[in-house]
């Protein structure tokens, strides 16, 4: 039961894209998916089951999940580096929501075997880099994927996404600077949120429309609602299409809010204006998406509701298996610090 | 068989591997047209074209950067700090992502990071530093400084084709002073990482040394056989990985061991070597060890003072002499 397409414009630079009703839905689901891993986790972490602190994305769903669908999926696929708020993106791009509950937990089965918590997430076999903490660090990176793939003439993209913080860091100065002079095909996604652990963006820059600084590099870039999933979708099929198509480097700003602390010790009721807070959970992009669904694409409610559930049951099954998984030997901690090939 | 100079054998090692590999590529500033501020790059632009000899702008963290994500991507970078004393702006990029990355996901990162290294050419405090001691402590770093042209060019091989990153010390003041018939293309000859290699042999005391100060190793050596001294020198020519074995035969043989090197001496490599041997030859000595470095200061400019910094001849001569007696 499909219906027509839809054209999204976002902006006016960029051309407008189709998301048909199965595609929506698609967007739906995975947004749906990204929150019931988060709440799920935020619970086992409250209850001294997950090592370390835990980071949630809650309310930046929707970019999460737009940044990462429009791209191919694969070992040869397109690279995608996300930030620690987007759960979402390892989702849509491959990563089994098993694996990433034992990544919380520590479990072997985790990407990283243990080595590594929370979202540092990654592995060749989805094509996502194993992200670091040190800000804007993996925009290089990100870089030099997308040099490798305009040397070989392939026609592959590598997207990255960073919070309003990152863009203080000189990597991202000089990561967008030889992404330009070298016009190679990367999209960088920066998620404007507002703050950056306890520093709102008016103490982080004097240019808080971040997609402003794409300008000094020469960089084509947009600014578009970032609780709005279509939206978020939309900009990015347009920017990454135009840098598969050898249109060079392109910026998308998606304006969004932190619902909460910088991770869940944070307290962050002691900085962070409660008003605006409450003014910013009526725009919650799942919330939106449902109202759109429902209203102006006549989805029925009992449609979304068996999405949400087969969202939760996927949580549940993810969860008991990462629950069921071995802690790695000791000897890994040995393991793996130079490579024998690098096949 | 050509004479090359270390120099030489760099760029032409560049040349054989861009030959041989399609995936490997030099980066870096002024690497492509010109060829490098000391020419190691030389030539490869014209050959090869920009997509595979990239001009970048002044960027160290993301020359570091950009050549680690193109690893990950599958191909081979070569990445150029104009000198190893600029390295410093990328130590993030090289320690954060490079040296961890194969540990958390097991995902390869095949790259070189070519420091030119070193004192006695006159740099002052930022254009001669030596940069080994600062990534050895890191995990996950393979660091290689040659002594020789032939292993300038057989280490640099070695380097490109070796699936981890690599710090490439290549030592500035041997660029046109080291010098000797290199082998290239079909009949070059690569050199291991982690096979030390005795420069001389000898039995009354071992030097342990690397890069710039093996040729002054010899000399000493020289002029202490004409006074009845025996000296073995032990090129490591890698320090990651460490050719422990090597040292510990050449020490266990001779019973005295002295390191030298042109870095400065706290929290020097020499350090590391000398604990080794405490620890496991120690009934082997018959000697303190002992330790030639530079000393504990930013490296001056001007000649005078540069020369009172490094370790020079003198330096290690008095000292063999001093342990040759103990």
């Amino acid at each position: 039961m499909t219906s027509p397409a839809r054209k999204i414009s976002v902006v006016p630079d960029l051309p407008s894209v189709e998301v048909s009703d199965d595609l929506a839905l698609d967007l739906y689901y995975w947004m749906t998916l990204t929150r019931a891993v988060e709440e799920r986790a935020l619970n086992l972490y409250r209850q001294g089951k997950l090592p370390g602190s835990y980071y949630t994305g809650r309310g930046q769903e929707a970019i999460a999940v737009g940044i990462a669908l429009p791209l191919v999926r694969g070992e040869d696929g397109d690279w995608l580096s996300p930030w620690i708020r987007d759960l979402g993106s390892y989702l849509v791009h491959g990563v089994p929501v098993w694996r990433i509950f034992a990544q919380f937990m520590g479990k072997a089965g985790s990407t990283t075997r243990g080595k590594d918590g929370n979202l540092h997430i990654g592995g060749r076999e989805w094509n996502i880099p194993c992200q670091v903490s040190h800000m804007a660090d993996m925009i290089p990176l990100t870089v030099g994927a997308a040099l490798a793939y305009k040397q070989r003439g392939e026609k592959r993209v590598a997207v990255t996404s960073f919070g309003d913080a990152a863009t203080s860091r000189g990597d991202f100065h000089e990561g967008l600077n030889i992404a330009a002079v070298l016009e190679v095909p990367a999209v960088f996604v920066a998620e404007n949120n507002g703050w950056g652990y306890s520093t709102p963006i008016s103490k982080q820059t004097k240019v808080t429309d971040l997609h402003r600084k794409a300008a000094a590099y020469g960089i084509p870039a947009v600014s578009v609602d970032g609780n709005d999933v279509f939206a978020v979708y939309a900009a990015l099929k347009a920017s990454v299409d135009a840098a598969r198509e050898g249109g060079g480097p392109q910026f998308v700003e998606c304006k969004t809010y932190r619902m909460g602390g910088h991770a869940a010790h944070d307290k962050y009721e002691s900085y962070m204006p409660m008003e605006v807070l409450a003014e910013w959970s009526d725009k919650d992009p799942i919330k939106r998406a449902e109202a759109i669904l429902l209203e102006e694409r006549e989805i029925t409610e009992a449609r979304l509701e068996s999405i949400r559930e087969r969202a939760r049951d996927e949580v549940r099954q993810a969860v008991e298996q990462a629950e069921d998984d071995g802690y790695p030997d000791a000897a890994e901690a040995h393991q793996g610090v130079f490579a024998e090939t690098a096949d | 068989m050509p004479e090359l100079t270390y120099l030489e054998a760099i760029n032409a090692a560049l040349h054989d591997e861009m030959d041989a590999d399609p995936r490997v590529f030099c980066l870096g500033e002024d690497v492509g047209r010109q060829g490098g501020a000391f020419g190691a790059t030389k030539g490869i632009q014209q050959k090869y074209g920009e997509l595979r000899s990239i001009d970048t702008p002044v960027a160290e963290a993301g020359i570091a950067g950009v050549a680690i994500g193109a690893a990950m991507a599958g191909q081979r970078p070569v990445a150029e700090m104009q000198f190893g004393d600029f390295v410093s702006i990328a130590f993030d990029q090289i320690v954060t992502c490079a040296a961890k990355m194969h540990y958390r996901i097991g995902w390869a990162v095949p790259m070189v990071v070519r420091c030119p290294n070193g004192g006695g050419v006159g740099g002052g405090p930022y254009h001669s530093e030596n940069v080994e001691a600062w990534f050895h402590h890191h995990a996950g770093l393979k660091i290689v400084c040659p002594a020789t042209a032939d292993d300038a060019y057989g280490l640099l091989r070695a380097s490109i084709q070796d699936p981890n990153p690599v710090v490439f010390c290549e030592h500035k003041f041997l660029y046109r002073r080291e010098k000797a018939d290199v082998p290239t293309g079909a009949d070059g000859r690569i050199v291991p990482l982690g096979k030390a290699r005795v420069a001389r042999t000898g039995s009354d005391l071992s030097i342990i040394t690397y890069a710039s100060t093996v040729r002054l190793s010899m000399a000493v050596a020289d002029t202490l056989e004409a006074e009845g001294t025996s000296v073995e020198v032990v090129d490591l020519r890698t320090l990651v990985p460490l050719d422990r074995e090597a040292v510990l035969a050449s020490v266990k043989k001779t019973g005295k061991a002295m390191i030298v090197h042109e870095d400065n001496l706290t929290g020097g490599f020499g350090a590391e070597v000398a604990a080794i041997v405490a620890q496991e030859a120690f009934e082997y000595l018959d000697a303190p060890v002992t330790r030639v470095a530079a000393i504990d200061t930013p490296i001056p400019f001007t000649p005078v003072l540069e020369r009172e910094y490094l370790p020079t001849e003198e330096d290690i001569l008095r000292a063999a002499r001093e342990l040759a007696a103990y």
